[in-house]
């Protein structure tokens, strides 16, 4: 039995006979079956590990394709989701922080350009188109994005001054949604101040308090 | 198709992406990581190798070297892969064992006595198992996987000369127990002696 001397140089042979020899042949006898019943596997993974295989190929190249592969999930949820949003009606609030409720309670003059244009800052229209309440100012600074509230339809229907608020009419079933409708904070408030105004209508020169606020805008002075 | 009398030729052509040269290198080293597992692990050699030649096929192509340098390799690997098994089974709960299964672990040298009635391959890797850690896993990287002493002492961090003695330490203790069980043949012989 040939064997190399534990420094690698010389071949160590155990002559016949030797107490070890009969141990050391059964050590290094050739592979049983049962031994090598892992063959297939070891190539399947050895052919798997081939590059240019699906899973294959070096680790750069995985990681890259993973990479791909997440920025591609992540797009396809991204839009799903808004068209799905969109598609739902999920989207009817606004996607960003809500409406500047401080510049639109600095500017009232520019709430009430549209309906007041033509008007004078004295106005003989009602102060609390001037009254420079955030509530009732803030749709017609702000494009309204679509309300959940059912007002919603009809405010655009409403020309001129109450977009957020319905009209009192003569129907009854309208007159009890009316009454409804007017417990929103924002409309109980606006009626509040109509009912003010129509029992105490301001003297010549009388100012309000919002008409003051248009008459310190510099647009307004000059 | 590469001769398979020349494992070098075989190495080279598996590193090249040569299934065929890999079959074979596969039957020629996987009995000897066996067994060298069987002493580490015991009986969760199979699986253990198992890992390691998924192991091997996968970074065959990145390895640089001849087949001295692939059984070290693989050694190597199935050696890393051994000591991840052992590391999780420490961290696991010890599971109390009963007093019977107790008195069969003690009983070494009855073991290698019951190997020594017939001797296998099974028997022979039992009896070599039976030395202490440090000489049974010289004795099998030298003699079983074929390994010289510089590179054994690479896989295990440990310096050839230490290798050599731990392997010869080992040898003669498995004369001297194989002599205890047959008196005709009586001390180590000169060949043993060369190995020093």
């Amino acid at each position: 039995m040939d064997r190399e001397d534990l420094d690698g140089v010389r071949p160590i042979v155990l002559p016949p006979g030797h107490p070890l020899s009969e141990v050391l042949a059964a050590a290094t006898a050739p592979g049983t079956a049962h031994e090598l019943a892992g063959e297939e596997a070891a190539v399947a993974a050895f052919r798997a590990a081939a590059p240019g295989r699906v899973g294959g190929g070096s680790w750069p190249a995985r990681l890259l394709t993973l990479k791909l592969a997440a920025a591609a999930l992540a797009t396809t949820v991204t839009v799903g989701g808004m068209a799905l949003a969109a598609n739902t009606g999920a989207l009817r609030e606004p996607a960003g922080p809500p409406a500047p409720v401080a510049s639109t309670a600095v500017v009232p003059s520019t709430a009430v350009v549209p309906s007041t244009a033509v008007v004078p800052s004295t106005a003989v229209v009602p102060s609390t188109a001037v009254v420079p309440s955030t509530a009732v100012v803030k749709p017609s600074v702000t494009p309204p994005p679509a309300s959940p509230k059912p007002t919603a339809s009809r405010k655009s229907a409403a020309p001129s001054r109450t977009p957020g608020c319905p009209r009192r009419s003569t129907d009854v079933r309208r007159d009890r949604r009316w009454d409804r409708d007017r417990r929103e904070p924002s409309c109980r408030d606006r009626h509040r101040r109509e009912r003010r105004s129509y029992q105490h209508r301001p003297a010549s020169g009388e100012l309000f308090h919002g008409e003051r606020a248009v008459h310190r805008m510099p647009s307004r002075v000059g | 198709m590469v001769a398979p009398e020349d494992p070098d030729a075989l190495v080279r052509a598996a590193r090249s992406g040569d299934e065929d040269a890999f079959r074979l290198l596969y039957r020629r080293q996987q009995p000897a990581l066996l067994r060298y597992l069987r002493v580490l692990v015991g009986d969760d050699a199979e699986d253990v190798a198992s890992e390691a030649w998924l192991q091997i096929a996968r970074d065959l192509r990145s390895f640089s070297g001849d087949w001295d340098g692939f059984r070290g390799w693989t050694a190597t690997i199935a050696r890393h892969r051994a000591m991840d098994l052992l590391r999780a089974q420490r961290r696991r709960p010890q599971v109390s064992a009963p007093l019977e299964q107790l008195d069969e672990v003690s009983a070494g040298d009855d073991t290698a006595d019951r190997a020594l009635e017939l001797v296998t391959t099974d028997a022979a890797i039992a009896l070599i198992a039976s030395l202490p850690p440090e000489m049974a896993e010289a004795v099998m990287l030298r003699v079983v996987v074929g390994l010289d002493a510089r590179r054994t002492g690479e896989i295990l961090g440990r310096r050839a000369g230490a290798v050599r003695t731990a392997a010869y330490r080992g040898l003669r203790q498995l004369a001297q127990r194989v002599a205890a069980r047959d008196p005709v043949t009586s001390s180590p012989g000169p060949a043993l002696r060369e190995m020093r």
